[in-house]
């Protein structure tokens, strides 16, 4: 499968005070490949995590659409966005755990909908911990770890479906830079696997990525490519 | 002025559902006059978004004009008669609100669920495919039920308004006052027992095979479609008049009983939930069955899935005829086997 995610003429508005609107993201036009890395860098505030969010299917686009596969997957319906949410991965920048369950428990929760056997989610999920060194906590609750074990724990839960689609926000943003080159590793591992990765993230990890990758800036609304 | 807490959930439920379709009825008429899929403009995205907002107003609306009816029904035939003096069953309360006004709120509940029931099922169809092919006319659809949605709460006001709890009715004196002589009791429209028992068998016979055909059948049969409404709409008078004047008689052991709201009552076993029931279900069935296709004809995908939906109608109403010749027809049976003669000789 050799999917790839376009963005075509996508705005992103926000109603903010005195019913003014605040445009996020403004006319954006980019193709992201599968097999190859893709980093959103950009200024606090730019919208990156808006444009993974939309990109996602989490929010709605104010005009535009997001294709997938030929399919406008931005504009689809209730029960329809949901399914194409489950093909995705998404690490949120601040990890959305569920802090009553464990470490195991997390990340076996994206296979439930999938229709696997309990024992089959187990043995998927145990994989999982294994990729990011965290298999020592999985009888731990998720509130009892640390931010880098969460982001860590919310990286497993995203790629223990082995999505297509990586949306990545700030995975590496409470980690050591030893750790950090870890999860980095392991998501260019994933485009190895033709996955479409995207990741956004501060610029001072350009200089520290493990392999090639598309950079673009975000900036003022438009997205505009770097380099290779 | 008559005054009962069921009433009051019928009113309520009624008023929440009317107050459902108002508040989508902006947005229906916006994405019937400016509904462009093609465009994705943030006038056509925020119609997208607020569609399927509609949806959902639509679908609460729905069940909750289906549960009002239901209470209705309930109602009229089982709660109401013990509030009113000389009432015994639904023809009483009937009589208390005046005839036309109960027959009003009968055909504007029937209505509303009729269109209801379309909608819901073009919406259904609409939500299975990921472009919402049938978004605009949807919405135009939805624009008609608010207003027969606001004749049903005035009827039922009306109708429930106009009952003096303390002032009699004749209850089920009304139903013999039709006929003048044996001879007129024993015909429906001047025409005998016979004739409507013969007419009922050929288009039970008719309903049944046109169903089988349209629920195996792989291929699209609009003429056979056509067939089957025309035989439903057929059918149904014909299984009422059949059923009122002729089976109820078995089931209420008495000869010349045609009243259709006693077989509501528990000393009838309730079996007028079921039989009514199974008219309803044929009468909605049908109907969607051959509106369905005729509404979703502009693409080939959703008139795929609407066929597959005209079949499991077909299905239903196999069914739906099936419950209700064993219920109406097995008292009779069982008469003619116990006794040897029909009641009617």
């Amino acid at each position: 499968m050799n999917s790839k995610i376009t963005c075509r003429n996508l705005s992103v508005a926000f109603s903010g005070e005195n019913s003014r609107t605040r445009s996020v993201l403004d006319n954006i036009n980019v193709t992201f490949p599968a097999g190859k890395m893709n980093i959103i860098t950009g200024p606090i505030g730019a919208g990156k995590s808006t444009l993974l969010h939309t990109m996602a299917g989490l929010t709605r686009p104010t005009s535009g659409e997001v294709v997938v596969n030929d399919q406008a997957v931005s504009r689809w319906s209730g029960a329809h966005r949901d399914q194409w949410r489950r093909q995705a991965g998404i690490i949120f920048q601040h990890c959305h755990l569920l802090h009553e369950l464990t470490v195991l428990e997390n990340i076996m929760l994206p296979l439930i909908p999938l229709g696997h056997t309990v024992s089959h989610c187990r043995s998927q999920s145990i994989a999982a911990l294994k990729q990011v060194a965290l298999f020592h906590h999985a009888g731990r609750l998720a509130n009892s770890l640390s931010g880098g074990e969460r982001q860590k724990t919310a990286i497993a839960r995203a790629l223990v479906t082995q999505p297509h689609f990586i949306f990545a926000d700030e995975p590496t943003a409470h980690m050591d830079a030893e750790n950090s080159r870890q999860m980095m590793e392991l998501l260019y591992h994933c485009t190895g696997r033709n996955a479409v990765v995207i990741v956004a993230t501060h610029e001072s990890i350009l200089n520290r990525l493990p392999g090639p990758a598309l950079c673009y800036r975000l900036e003022n609304g438009a997205l505009n490519h770097l380099t290779d | 002025m008559f005054w009962h807490p069921l009433l009051l959930a019928i009113i309520s439920a009624q008023i929440v559902a009317l107050l459902l379709l108002l508040a989508g009825s902006l947005t229906s008429l916006n994405t019937a006059l400016h509904w462009q899929p093609l465009s994705a403009d943030s006038r056509q995205l925020s119609l997208e978004a607020r569609a399927e907002g509609v949806s959902i107003q639509g679908r609460a609306a729905f069940w909750l004009s289906v549960f009002s009816a239901v209470l209705l029904v309930f109602g009229i035939t089982n709660i109401f008669a013990e509030d009113i003096p000389g009432a015994m069953c639904g023809t009483g309360v009937c009589q208390a609100m005046s005839p036309r006004g109960s027959t009003q709120l009968l055909l504007y509940t029937g209505l509303l669920l009729l269109l209801m029931q379309l909608w819901h099922e073009m919406d259904k169809l609409n939500r299975m495919l990921v472009e919402m092919p049938l978004t605009d006319i949807t919405a135009r659809l939805f624009l008609v039920i608010p207003a027969v949605a606001v004749l049903t709460l005035k009827q039922t006001y009306a109708s429930f308004a106009g009952i003096r709890p303390h002032q009699p009715v004749d209850c089920c004196a009304v139903v013999y006052d039709q006929f003048t002589t044996l001879k007129h009791a024993k015909s429906i429209l001047g025409l005998g027992d016979a004739f409507w028992i013969s007419a009922f068998i050929v288009l039970s016979l008719a309903l049944f095979s046109l169903s089988v055909a349209l629920r195996t059948s792989m291929v699209d049969r609009p003429g056979i479609r056509g067939l089957h409404a025309i035989i439903s709409c057929l059918w149904l008078p014909v299984a009422s008049l059949t059923l009122v004047n002729i089976f109820s008689a078995y089931h209420y052991e008495v000869l010349h009983h045609h009243c259709p709201w006693c077989l509501f009552l528990p000393e009838h076993r309730l079996v007028g939930y079921p039989l009514y029931g199974a008219l309803y279900v044929i009468g909605m069935e049908g109907f969607t069955l051959f509106m369905l296709p005729r509404l979703a004809n502009q693409d080939i995908t959703v008139y795929k899935k609407a066929l597959d939906r005209c079949r499991r109608a077909a299905n239903r109403i196999t069914f739906a005829q099936l419950l209700f010749l064993i219920i109406a027809i097995l008292p009779a049976i069982v008469w003619r086997l116990h006794y040897g003669v029909w009641m009617s000789g």
